[in-house]
């Protein structure tokens, strides 16, 4: 019977497989679950306004038959009439952006026109159309100088710069270098039908990409998730980091350290549930998680571990020195990752979750977006509370209701 | 976690807090979503079916009896899901098949090869019982809540795919 058992289990586990990475899932799906669900206050208040209306209804009709029959009322002024309340009817951000061309700013979606970007800077000071173009999602450099649509790259003033390949994958694909003008990406080294080595390539817009080592294994097409992925790509520092994702829950197999002149590759680690790195390449953090635990482990430019941390880290500062964490069933927080200091505390878990954040390129700020699952969503992306916090814990300032690209 | 933490999350979740009822059901996630797979055969429509348990599992948990386990209650609410959404004209059976069999490298073993298509053979009902006991490691009881037939008939159930997989090796068990 157990080797049935065993059988069986390896039959549905192969199954399985095309389930695919499920890092990540079980929040997702809960908080799309959360957010669907119908708002019992809300159907509350619908209550309450058809009982009001059926109530003035009555009323209007009951002065009607008072009026006709030449009975007038004996109290009261004039029959409130029920006016429609005026509905919200936003509109897109016209004035444009009007800061340098390399101020960096933190871009987001019009929140009356998802097609739209708008950009803020980091001080929150100053707001403004950006362009067009990121109906599908959008992908922006570090500093949201330049920004991948679906089709094209575009820089700041919504100028198109470079065409993409609209073949069979579409949009941007890159992951953004730090110098704000290159990005690196995995291709595949073979046709889309067959599992093969991918290549790491360096390219900027509009230029021929440069091809820097084959790394990590591009699964074929018809397979559900894996695949190599950039997670720091740094000329300036000669580094990138690559990580190949899992199956079956393991977000990591394996990532690479690599020499962006010679595809040399500077160390190597193993595995775990899920991997960022500082932008330049120099610090590595891999979480590792158990159904009860989580850990994450940071490495330094060689590869020696530096420290310890509860929890997940998401994101390193610009600096390397502050990092978003967040321990299982606690709040998003801003820490001192080599002593796990808390800088910052977000809201409580619960009704909100932790949705993406990025480094304010050659500052210690840290933009922080997180999912209010009571918030409405927008063009089907939930709509984040973006917190803007600087080193010493201090929020400068908050956007809510906004779609993060 | 213990009975007595699920009892008081279960009372805290009743109550409205969604903390709770995350801590109550987010482990019951990826097994939720294994299943709506192994029914479904398509990650975005279990994911579907998934989220949209979680959202019934939210209106109806004032219905579960106190002290009941929760995860045969919310894994029925996922089967339940994943039937209705294959009852819908567009869902092609075929589909169903292609979670075990399409796609897939010929493993060398030819006898765990047989279990798997014999498995793709077996009526769905009996299917799931298995991914059920055997996979997910649900005791029969768990199984019978999660199927809704009695525990008899879930032992009964588990026991016929069995045999219908491999008999002589239920011969050899006796």
């Amino acid at each position: 019977m157990d080797d049935l058992r065993r059988d069986v289990n390896e039959a549905f586990e192969k199954g399985q497989a095309d389930l695919g990475d499920l890092t990540g899932a079980r929040e997702r799906i809960i908080r799309s679950a959360l957010a669907a669900r119908p708002d019992e206050r809300a159907s509350h208040m619908q209550l309450a306004a058809s009982v009001a209306a059926i109530l003035v209804a009555a009323v209007v009709i009951a002065t009607f038959v008072y009026v006709r029959s030449g009975t007038q009322p004996t109290h009261g002024g004039p029959i409130p009439t029920p006016t429609p309340l005026p509905s919200a009817s936003p509109t897109p951000l016209s004035n444009r952006l009007d800061v340098p061309a390399d101020t960096p700013v933190i871009l987001y979606h019009d929140p009356a026109n998802f097609d739209q970007i708008d950009g803020t800077t980091w001080g929150g000071d100053k707001s403004g159309a950006v362009g067009q173009g990121v109906e599908a999602g959008g992908s922006p450099n570090p500093a949201g100088t330049f920004y991948g649509t679906s089709t094209d790259i575009r820089d700041r003033t919504g100028k198109v710069v470079a065409a993409l390949d609209t073949g069979v994958v579409k949009g941007f694909n890159g992951f953004w270098a730090d110098d704000e003008l290159h990005y690196c990406e995995m291709v595949r080294s073979a046709a889309r039908d067959v599992t093969a080595p991918a290549i790491l390539q360096l390219a900027a817009p509009g230029q021929r990409a440069k091809s820097i080592a084959r790394l990590g294994v591009m699964p074929s097409a018809n397979l559900n998730g894996g695949g190599p992925a950039v997670v720091a790509c740094s000329p300036g520092n000669d580094r990138a980091v690559v990580a190949q994702s899992g199956g079956q829950g393991v977000g990591v197999r394996q990532f690479w350290v690599v020499q962006l002149s010679t595809g040399h590759i500077v160390w190597s680690g193993g595995s775990g549930s899920g991997i960022t790195a500082s932008h330049d390449g120099k610090y590595v953090a891999l979480t590792q998680q158990s159904q009860t635990t989580q850990s994450t482990t940071v490495y330094g430019p060689s590869g020696s571990v530096q420290a310890h941390v509860d929890g997940q880290l998401y994101l390193f500062s610009w600096d390397g020195a502050l990092a978003v964490a967040q321990k299982r069933d606690a709040p998003v927080t801003v820490i001192r990752w080599r002593d796990a200091s808390i800088v910052w505390s977000g809201p409580r878990p619960g009704a909100y979750y932790y949705s993406q954040s990025s480094a304010e390129p050659g500052g210690a700020r840290l933009a922080i977006g997180i999912i209010n699952a009571l918030n409405e969503q927008n063009n089907g992306f939930p709509l984040v509370d973006l917190y803007v916090v600087d080193p010493d814990g201090k929020v400068v300032f908050e956007r809510k209701s906004i779609s993060l690209i | 976690m213990s009975a007595a933490g699920d009892r008081s999350l279960y009372k805290q979740a009743v109550g409205g807090d969604e903390a709770a009822f995350e801590a109550l059901i987010g482990p019951l996630v990826e097994p939720a979503l294994r299943l709506a797979y192994s029914m479904l055969g398509d990650r975005w429509e279990a994911e579907d079916a998934t989220q949209e348990a979680i959202t019934r599992a939210w209106r109806k948990l004032g219905q579960l009896r106190a002290g009941n386990p929760v995860r045969p209650w919310f894994l029925a609410i996922v089967i339940n899901q994943c039937r209705n959404m294959r009852r819908n004209k567009w869902f092609g059976t075929v589909r169903i098949a292609e979670v075990f069999q399409g796609g897939r490298a010929v493993d060398p073993d030819i006898e765990r090869v047989d279990v798997a298509r014999a498995l793709a053979r077996l009526p769905s009902d009996d299917r799931q019982a298995l991914f059920l006991h055997f996979y997910l490691d649900l005791p029969v009881d768990e199984v019978a809540v999660a199927l809704g037939i009695s525990a008899s008939a879930a032992k009964g159930r588990i026991y016929r795919a069995c045999h219908r997989l491999r008999p002589d090796l239920l011969e050899e068990d006796r």
